[in-house]
């Protein structure tokens, strides 16, 4: 019997046992978080597509002839609970059901991933030919510890602004402050400018029905501009009041907000190279070395005689300011910190494996990259690279926030 | 928490009855679901289906019932639903079987009611030999058989060293066997 299968029994345990089992900690605080959020997202969901129903059961209302009279009544106080004025909890329920996707000018910097592909394709890259994939121990990573909600309180500049939405492709939360003066500035033009005409574009009941997602912008003055798609139109609604505010507007503010994620994109083509060298060192590309190996080293080892970096501490310091140790360890471990790592040092110089020695690195193409999934504490970047046989193929590298640093966490060949 | 305890906070408020609710019954809801989709379903399944239970039980729960016993038993119940419907979507089979299909007469249920609480038994007794093998080693064996985490993760959550942890649950293992008679296991 193999160690896991004795564990099946625990597929008809009992509620004593589970809730045993239920004591022991399995879950990150992230994890509760991402999870809960998601349960609100979905309760509002399911509020707003019975609110119909609802509707008609109160015109009938009659308890004595309702078969479930309780589920009415319970279901119409969460519905009122959603439409009042109850600051956290619409937050929650609308924020939770938003998409960042066709937005104008935002569009081109964020979009969300398409978790469609996740095949190897043909590159010669160190990377790829380990064939591991660093995202899957970051997707847990990504979720956004800062919560749903973030008024910036205190702050010594006049007015901060946070973005957070959620896309329904991904279903993946983002939320970003914006710390940059000038942009600050055109958010505050454009939102001064609908401040002054919102009263004559109060939009009629029901307006907001229809939406099909969208993200907060929320200032530290606790005002909440929540813009989402009706139809094919955006919309603004204000404190939770609906606005049919002109597009040209809307379009402003949309693009006012998208440079945050310039900030990003710079990080992520410094990584962007920093991974190319990385897997070069990998592969041991364009190593110069000594014709013999010295035995004194090991079978194998031939001394370098030209070469980017001089000694191991040197490359290690490298990955690690580009990596995580994570992810470090699980795909370029080998690289200095193995039994026979592919650089070590014998009497000051360093050596390469030549044993080990093979196609490395990534050839970028001029393409641009895309950044996805915006957090705080993390996001993405989807690169291109030409292939071996002449084609491109497109990579995803994650990205987190490591004590202040933006390092890759994981990698993910689309 | 108790029912009215629950509905007085919603009256109050909700959000924070949700969370309330939510924070004191998580770790619970997940283990449930785990039992029903380990076998089939994947990490996400589990996260998607404790979700689906919690927003059920916000919008389903009757607030004005002043139900005075603990929350647990009407979310186990939720939960346990929920969970077995979502196995059966993962596993491709249908809950329902029209009575003029052909095959409908062979369609029984395979259901073993006694072998099913033999099981039970013993997932009782194998908890209990799990629990004596003390910390961290028991938490250690659970995350990594029963919740499928990886050694990574579970040194992450424990704060330990991922090859510390393998380690550990390597012979936690060699122990467990020595103390439980696998051929109750495999019946």
């Amino acid at each position: 019997m193999k160690d896991r299968e004795i564990f099946g029994a625990f597929e008809h345990a009992d509620e004593e046992t589970i809730a045993k089992l239920s004591e022991i900690p399995v879950l990150s605080d992230e994890d509760k978080e991402r999870i809960f959020r998601e349960s609100i997202r979905k309760a509002d969901k399911a509020g707003a597509s019975e609110d119909g129903a609802n509707i008609i059961m109160m015109e009938t209302s009659n308890k004595e002839n309702s078969g479930t009279p309780a589920a009415v009544t319970a279901m119409k106080r969460r519905n009122r609970a959603v439409m009042n004025v109850a600051a956290a909890c619409v937050i929650l329920a609308v924020g939770a059901s938003m998409v960042i996707n066709g937005f104008g000018s935002f569009d081109g910097l964020i979009k969300t991933s398409d978790d469609s592909g996740n095949t190897a394709s043909d590159t010669g890259s160190s990377a790829e030919a380990a064939n591991i994939s660093g995202a899957d121990s970051n997707n847990s990573s990504k979720s956004d510890t800062s919560g749903y909600y973030h008024p910036y309180n205190g702050s010594s500049m006049a007015r901060r602004y946070n973005v957070s939405g959620m896309s329904p492709h991904s279903e993946e939360y983002i939320s970003y402050e914006i710390t940059d003066e000038e942009q600050l500035e055109r958010i505050d033009e454009v939102l001064d400018e609908i401040e002054k005409i919102k009263d004559e574009c109060v939009a009629g009941e029901n307006s907001g029905s229809e939406e099909t997602g969208g993200f907060i912008l929320s200032t530290s003055d606790d005002i909440k501009y929540f813009i989402s798609m009706v139809g094919d139109q955006p919309q603004l609604t204000i404190n939770f009041i609906d606005y049919n505010i002109p597009q040209e507007l809307i379009d402003q503010l949309m693009a006012a907000i998208a440079p945050t994620a310039t900030g990003q994109y710079a990080e992520a083509m410094r990584l962007r190279d920093a991974l190319s060298t990385i897997d070069g060192l990998a592969g041991g590309k364009d190593a110069v070395y000594e014709e013999a190996s010295d035995p004194n080293v090991g079978e194998g080892y031939a001394k370098l005689t030209g070469f980017g970096f001089s000694s191991v501490s040197e490359i290690d310091s490298f990955m690690r300011d580009n990596m995580t140790d994570d992810f470090i360890n699980a795909l370029y471990g080998s690289v200095v910190g193995t039994e026979r790592p592919m650089y070590t040092e014998y009497e000051g110089a360093l050596y390469i494996d030549t044993f080990a020695k093979r196609d490395s690195g990534f050839m970028w193409t001029e393409t641009e990259m895309v950044i996805n999934d915006v957090t705080a504490a993390s996001f993405s970047a989807t690169a291109e690279y030409s292939t071996a046989e002449g084609g491109t193929a497109q990579l995803k590298l994650y990205i987190v926030n490591d004590n202040g640093v933006w390092k890759m966490s994981g990698i993910e060949f689309l | 928490m108790t029912g009215s305890d629950y509905s007085a906070l919603c009256k109050q408020s909700p959000d924070k009855a949700y969370k309330t609710l939510f924070d004191e019954y998580c770790n619970y809801v997940y283990a449930v679901v785990t039992s029903k989709l380990r076998s089939c379903g994947t990490r996400e399944d589990i996260e998607e289906c404790v979700s689906d239970i919690f927003a059920e039980i916000y919008t389903k729960y009757d607030v004005d019932d002043n139900y005075d016993g603990d929350m647990r038993g009407y979310i186990a119940v939720i939960a346990k639903r929920r969970a077995i419907r979502r196995f059966h979507t993962l596993t491709q089979q249908g809950l329902t079987v029209s009575l003029d299909d052909e095959n409908a007469p062979e369609v029984a249920d395979d259901r073993d009611a006694e072998a099913e609480e033999k099981q039970a038994m013993l997932a009782r007794l194998l908890l209990e030999k799990v629990k004596s093998l003390g910390e961290p080693d028991s938490s250690i064996v659970i995350q990594k058989y029963f919740y499928n985490r990886s050694s990574a993760e579970i040194a992450k959550l424990l704060g330990m060293n991922p090859a510390g942890v393998r380690m550990r649950c390597r012979r936690a293992i060699s122990r467990l066997k020595t103390i439980i008679d696998i051929k109750d296991l495999e019946m």
